[in-house]
């Protein structure tokens, strides 16, 4: 609702505003019934209607309650009826279980008796009592208990020796119970019975039988049930759809309702069962049977253990259709639904009367309210009673009025700043002092339809002033140019300054000064308002309307206007003034800028000036000189004139200075030709001296060479001479051994000489002999000849023997001669030899002689070895020292060269210089200095 | 008595320049152009030379450069008296020799200051 005013308070005026036929009043009415949609954005919630929302919430107060009741009530039921279904199942299990093990029990005791019958254990009554009669006894057992299929007694090797009626048992010692039995030496009963469910679905249960006296086991009893006979004991539990199951010890089934699930596992049969048996509690859940695929509630009771029974670890389960188990819990549902549900209807009916009729005035006011924010503000709503509802409707209705109002207001205030606005432009169109004050009076005169409007400008001193701008309705008295007298009072000044507007309604009755109230009277005036003009914040003077017709009442509105035009009047002014103020700076700066022109023309006057003086510098006059003004360029130009008395005096020294260079250059080229050709002549005298020194060295290399080969003919000599002397010596031995040999010889052949006179001697003893011989064959010739013709013989051998006596004679003779021979010639050798000897000597004596000559010519030979070999290393000195001077010759012609070509050089240089220094000459030349 | 050489072109000037200094007790030389100023200086030896700037043919600045170049004159004490005011002028003018620099007007007290600044 506060929105819709809020729109309404933003249009514009809807109905009674046909006076004002500038406003567009169609436009705030269609965007009145644009932004009714706007709710579209919020929630669904808040844009249902008050009534359907009332009626939401009565219903959901009336309703809600009796659900939630409901559904807790039914929560509650529904948990406390199923646990008591659980609870009674859960019970029945354990009841089977405890009837089936209780039934086991007895069976169990049952055995024990039967293996203490004395029948059985009595060794005397077994003597007496023939087999017959046992076995009648047994027969007797099964038939009155009705339970046992069969009873047995066996003997520890197995056979049978008793059983009741029925076909022979073989023999017994393969059986399970047996070995338990014989082992155990203790009753037996059988825990996994669905092992052996194919054999036979029986239960065997045994006992060892013991001889009364002896204790000793002899024999075995034995009972069977048929697991019928179980069924039989539970069968009361297969009630209320129950189905039961026992699993033995190794978890399989061997009770069933279902026959089909015997020998199954338990767990397999019931997923889930397995939780339950490791927690071996009573317990129940919920299952889908695998084969029927159907929900079923399991309880679960574990083994029971009972005194005097072994445990047999047998579990039952008992299992229900949970649809056939939860019937009761569904019955209780419906009724609690049903019963909730008519319940509700019936509050929901009541509450939503209620609230329809509630909502009924609310929806009225909102209908009209809406009407108002549609821009329809006439409408009103019916007030009745006086409850809160009737206060907001009279509310809403003084509220429509204070809208109409507001509206008309702001209607003539938009008016009133539109020709404001207008106004203000007229005003400011102009720049022009006086254009603003005669376009104000005017304008404000239209306005506020007055008959007088002016200007009253102050004079310095406040006590009087001039009307400077008018405008006045024709037929009233004009006042433009009138000086007025009215002194100010400086509480009046003050309170001007702040801007306040004095407004009179009628003069006549108004509290005003005699003075002031003549010049009101002379103008004509009944009522006045006046208002202050303010330029940059100073009182410059006064705007004033004058009613003359008639008095006037001012309303605030008109005050209000006159007050905010007397402030743009200001500001108008404001703008004048500063533009007059940016007018007269910008004739100072042309002014200035003129200033500064004709100073630069002037200046660059004065430069001109100082550049035609100064020009000759250019051209090497330095005799030029600038005038010093008094104008600024003076000192510049005594500036050039102080370069170029500098230059003047430079270039006169440069002069001075090149004319000497040039001199003594013309002298010193002079010297150094003189110079260098001394130092050419040098140089050739050098190498001339060093030619005849290179000469001398060649006849010293000489003569050394010739020293060496006289060394060497002295050392051929005296080599020679040496072996002359060896030689000599040599033929000395060999003489005096010739002369030893020939001594030795000489003695041999004196020897010889001696032998061949001995040889002589024997020679005539041979002689002798054969003269003997010869005599002594005659003598045997003789005697032969005597002895007669016996003795021829022996005659013949006389004569042979005088021969041979007669033939060695001769040989003897020819020896003599050959012997004498031999001594004639020895003699001769002797002699020979002896001469021989002499000479000998002598020669010996002369070879003494040569080598002794000899001897003296090697040491003179020597003597000259030493000579030359001093001579050729003196020349070899020589030769060094010749060869240094020579070296040191060519150094100096080196030298001597060089100077030469340093010279010449020089000499080349000092010519340049000379060409420079004239051309020095000659540039300066171009200077003129005086 | 000491000497002071007055150099000025303009004869009012000149008239002004030696009354204040004949009235101030200093013997007064006159010179109506630099050159002759120059010669005067080296032939009379003054104690002190006061000179005008702006003169036809050698300025004042010209003048202050030869004396203290010539050996006879370089140590006489020189005070420009001139027209030209601007400080460039004012250093230009010390730049050149000069011991005192006073612009024209000036008074009597500032020219006689001026020259006993100087030893006159």
């Amino acid at each position: 609702m506060v929105d819709q005013i809020n729109t309404a308070k933003n249009s514009a005026p809807v109905s009674s505003s046909s006076q004002l036929p500038s406003i567009d009043l169609a436009s705030p009415i269609a965007d009145s019934a644009n932004r009714a949609p706007k709710p579209n954005r919020v929630s669904g919630f808040r844009r249902t209607s008050l009534r359907t929302k009332a009626t939401a919430i009565a219903l959901a107060i009336g309703t809600l309650p009796v659900l939630g009741i409901g559904a807790i009530s039914y929560y509650f039921a529904d948990k406390a009826v199923k646990e008591q279904i659980v609870t009674m199942q859960q019970s029945s299990a354990v009841g089977l279980s405890d009837k089936l093990n209780r039934f086991m029990l007895d069976r169990y005791g049952d055995v024990q008796v039967l293996a203490r019958l004395p029948v059985l254990n009595n060794a005397k009554l077994k003597e007496v009592i023939s087999v017959e009669e046992k076995q009648a006894v047994l027969t007797q057992v099964v038939d009155t208990y009705n339970i046992y299929e069969s009873v047995a007694v066996m003997d520890l090797d197995g056979n049978p020796i008793l059983q009741s009626k029925g076909e022979k048992l073989p023999n017994q010692r393969d059986k399970a119970y047996f070995q338990a039995v014989f082992r155990g030496d203790s009753p037996y009963i059988e825990r996994n019975v669905a092992s052996s469910l194919e054999k036979d679905a029986a239960v065997y249960i045994a006992a060892p039988v013991r001889d009364s006296v002896t204790g000793k086991t002899i024999a075995i009893v034995r009972t069977v049930i048929p697991l019928q006979r179980l069924e039989d004991v539970i069968q009361d539990f297969q009630t209320y759809g129950r189905d039961y199951d026992v699993a033995d010890s190794t978890g399989k089934l061997f009770l069933a309702t279902n026959k089909k699930h015997l020998g199954e596992e338990g767990r397999s049969r019931f997923p889930g069962l397995d939780r339950l048996q490791s927690n071996r509690a009573i317990d129940s859940f919920v299952t889908v049977d695998p084969t029927s695929n159907a929900e079923a509630l399991v309880s679960y009771a574990p083994p029971m253990n009972l005194e005097g029974l072994p445990s047999l670890d047998w579990e039952v389960m008992l299992a229900s259709d949970t649809a056939t188990a939860f019937a009761p819990q569904r019955g209780l549902a419906v009724t609690l639904a049903v019963g909730t549900w008519l319940t509700t209807l019936l509050v929901g009916a009541i509450a939503a009367a209620i609230a329809r009729r509630a909502t009924r005035p609310v929806l009225e006011a909102t209908e009209a309210v809406e009407k108002l924010g549609q821009g329809a503000l006439t409408t009103r709503i019916k007030v009745v009673g006086d409850d809160e509802l009737a206060s907001l409707g009279f509310n809403i209705n003084q509220m429509a009025e204070q809208l109409q109002n507001l509206l008309q207001r702001q209607s003539d205030h938009a008016m009133r700043t539109q020709l404001l606005s207008n106004i203000i432009v007229n005003v400011r169109k102009s720049l022009n002092f006086d254009d603003i004050l005669q376009t104000s009076v005017s304008e404000v005169r239209e306005f506020l339809k007055v008959d007088r409007v002016v200007i009253y400008r102050f004079h310095d001193d406040w006590l009087s002033g001039t009307i400077t701008a008018e405008s006045v309705v024709p037929g009233w008295v004009k006042a433009l140019g009138k000086i007025v007298d009215d002194p100010l009072a400086l509480g009046d000044v003050d309170r001007y300054r702040t801007g306040q507007v004095w407004a009179v309604e009628d003069v006549q009755n108004a509290d005003l000064t005699l003075c002031h109230c003549e010049i009101l009277e002379r103008l004509e005036v009944k009522a006045n308002i006046v208002a202050p003009i303010l330029r940059n914040q100073e009182l410059i003077g006064l705007i004033c309307a004058h009613q003359c017709a008639n008095t006037r009442k001012w309303t605030p509105e008109e005050i209000d206007f006159f007050t905010q035009l007397a402030t743009q009047i200001g500001f108008a002014l404001d703008q004048a003034s500063l533009l007059e103020q940016a007018n007269e700076s910008r004739q100072q700066a042309e002014d200035l800028s003129e200033e500064r022109r004709q100073q630069k023309e002037d200046l660059q006057f004065q430069l001109l000036n100082l550049l035609g003086e100064v020009e000759g510098a250019v051209h090497g006059d330095l005799t030029v000189r600038a005038d010093v003004t008094a104008g600024e360029i003076g000192t510049v130009a005594d500036f050039f004139n102080s370069i170029v008395e500098s230059l003047r005096q430079i270039v006169t020294q440069v002069k001075q200075a090149a004319t000497q260079v040039n001199d003594a250059l013309g002298s010193d080229e002079q010297s150094v030709r003189t110079l260098s050709e001394q130092a050419t002549q040098q140089a050739e005298e050098t190498t001339r001296t060093l030619n005849s020194v290179e000469a001398m060295v060649r006849s010293i290399q000489a003569v050394s060479d010739s020293a060496l080969q006289a060394a060497d003919v002295a050392r051929t000599a005296s080599e020679t001479a040496a072996e002359g002397g060896m030689a000599m010596d040599l033929t000395v031995h060999n003489i005096l051994s010739l002369r030893e040999t020939i001594g030795e010889t000489a003695k041999k052949v004196k020897r010889l000489g001696e032998s061949s006179q001995q040889i002589s001697r024997v020679v005539s003893l041979i002689n002798q002999i054969a003269l003997q011989t010869n005599l002594l064959a005659i003598n045997a010739g003789i005697e032969a000849a005597r002895a007669g013709e016996e003795s021829q013989g022996f005659a013949v051998v006389a004569e042979e023997v005088g021969e041979l006596a007669a033939r060695s004679a001769a040989a003897t003779r020819e020896i003599e001669q050959i012997v004498a021979t031999i001594q004639r010639e020895t003699s001769e050798v002797v002699d020979a030899m002896e001469a021989g000897t002499t000479q000998v000597v002598e020669g010996t004596r002369l070879v003494g002689n040569a080598k002794q000559s000899l001897e003296q010519i090697l040491a003179v030979s020597l003597q000259i070895d030493d000579l030359v070999r001093s001579i050729s290393d003196a020349t070899v000195s020589q030769v060094e020292t010749s060869q240094a001077v020579t070296s040191l010759m060519q150094d100096v012609v080196e030298v001597a060269g060089r100077t030469s070509n340093s010279s010449l050089q020089v000499s080349r240089s000092l010519r340049q210089t000379v060409e420079v220094a004239r051309e020095l000459q000659f540039s300066v030349e171009t200077f003129k200095v005086n | 008595m000491r000497t002071v050489l007055v150099v000025e072109d303009t004869p009012s000037e000149m008239e002004l320049l030696s009354h204040y200094l004949r009235e101030s007790g200093y013997a007064v030389i006159n010179a109506i152009s630099a050159k002759e100023a120059l010669n005067k200086a080296i032939e009379l030896k003054p104690d002190v030379i006061v000179t005008d700037v702006v003169m036809p043919g050698m300025s004042g600045f010209e003048l202050c450069r030869s004396l203290k170049k010539h050996p006879e004159t370089e140590k006489v004490p020189i005070i420009i008296c001139t027209s030209k005011g601007q400080e460039i002028d004012r250093l230009w003018g010390m730049r050149q020799g000069a011991d005192v620099y006073i612009t024209k007007p000036f008074t009597r007290e500032q020219l006689v200051r001026a020259v006993r600044s100087v030893g006159g």
